[in-house]
């Protein structure tokens, strides 16, 4: 006689490890940026649940990490697309990878002394509003170069990659 | 006395969820002790606000451990993501042993880039956080036997 479990994921489970591969890998960055992140480290809790209630709608297209630099010039700039899969892929797990920003991070040296951050979130349709978020445009990525930074994290239903323009 | 607990993460429950577990888990076992103020191990746990829970979040704790030394407990905490979480315990209550904690506890939190320079920062000034690997286990086994030499017990025993 054997026995066995199964766990099954729901989309819940997908949108919360996504939520949290994305806070993690851009407070990775500003730290390896040397821009001061005690903001986004206080608001950990709200932003974070914001997102994963994003991702969990499926109305999250891209969050976007924007430095703002003392004289007036946004970048580098940071998106963090999300893919929705249409149907959950039951037996897929969950898998994440720090590395490629690790790396980047080792070569991007930093950003002026005073250089600040924000985040912006992009949707594609609909979306519920969430606490400590309002309207916001994004900067203009017009004449910066971009460069995959590859998948940092997927689930069964869903993945999210970073991109860097500077 | 040597333990070690794997704490459920992210999606089990978020990073910060489960990074405030270890956080509670921490606090009731330390302040069990009558050598440690209650009150004062929160403050210095505050310290690693947003860090603790992007560390957990980003599954750089899957397999690198905190550390609690607080003579004679050694315990070790993991907090693992993906699909072992959901195989993982939950924090759990007080850490056995915890009622003989001491006074000058301290907590090893490993370097973990691009995260080190950020840990280092909010580990300055305080007397009970650090950043790095903690003391050697076999050295604390040494001390608290009473200066036997548990390694060369262990070479006789395999040579018998």
């Amino acid at each position: 006689m054997s026995t066995t479990s199964t766990t099954t994921y729901t989309f819940t489970h997908t949108a919360t490890f996504l939520a949290d591969v994305i806070m993690s890998n851009m407070l990775g960055i500003l730290t390896a940026l040397s821009i001061d992140s005690t903001r986004l480290r206080s608001g950990w809790q709200r932003d974070l649940s914001a997102i994963a209630a994003w991702i969990g709608e499926r109305s999250l297209a891209k969050v976007v990490l924007e430095c703002q630099q003392p004289n007036g010039t946004t970048s580098p700039i940071f998106e963090f697309p999300v893919r929705y899969e249409s149907t959950g892929k039951g037996d897929e797990s969950f898998v994440k990878d720090n590395a490629a920003i690790a790396r980047w991070s080792v070569k991007i040296g930093s950003v002026p002394a005073g250089t600040t951050f924000r985040l912006v979130c992009t949707h594609s349709g609909a979306y519920t509003p969430q606490p400590g978020w309002s309207e916001a445009n994004r900067a203009s990525t017009a004449g910066l170069a971009s460069r995959s930074l590859g998948t940092i994290g997927s689930g069964p239903h869903g993945s999210a990659s970073a991109i860097v323009y500077s | 006395m040597n333990r070690s607990r794997r704490i459920a993460g992210t999606p089990v429950r978020s990073g910060f969820d489960s990074w405030a577990a270890l956080v509670d888990v921490l606090t009731a076992s330390l302040e069990t002790s009558p050598n440690i103020p209650t009150g004062t191990v929160p403050p210095e746990l505050a310290r690693l606000d947003g860090l603790g829970p992007a560390l957990a979040g980003g599954g750089h704790l899957d397999t690198t451990a905190i550390v609690l030394v607080a003579d004679p407990l050694h315990v070790s905490f993991t907090i693992v993501t993906g699909g072992a979480a959901f195989d993982a315990d939950d924090a759990g209550t007080i850490v056995p042993g915890s009622a003989s904690a001491a006074a000058d506890w301290r907590l090893y939190v490993p370097k973990v880039d691009p995260f080190t320079p950020a840990l280092e920062a909010a580990a300055k000034g305080s007397g009970h956080l650090q950043i790095g690997n903690p003391p050697d286990v076999k050295k604390n086994e040494r001390a608290a036997s009473g200066g036997i030499d548990l390694d060369m017990i262990r070479r006789l025993a395999a040579s018998s």
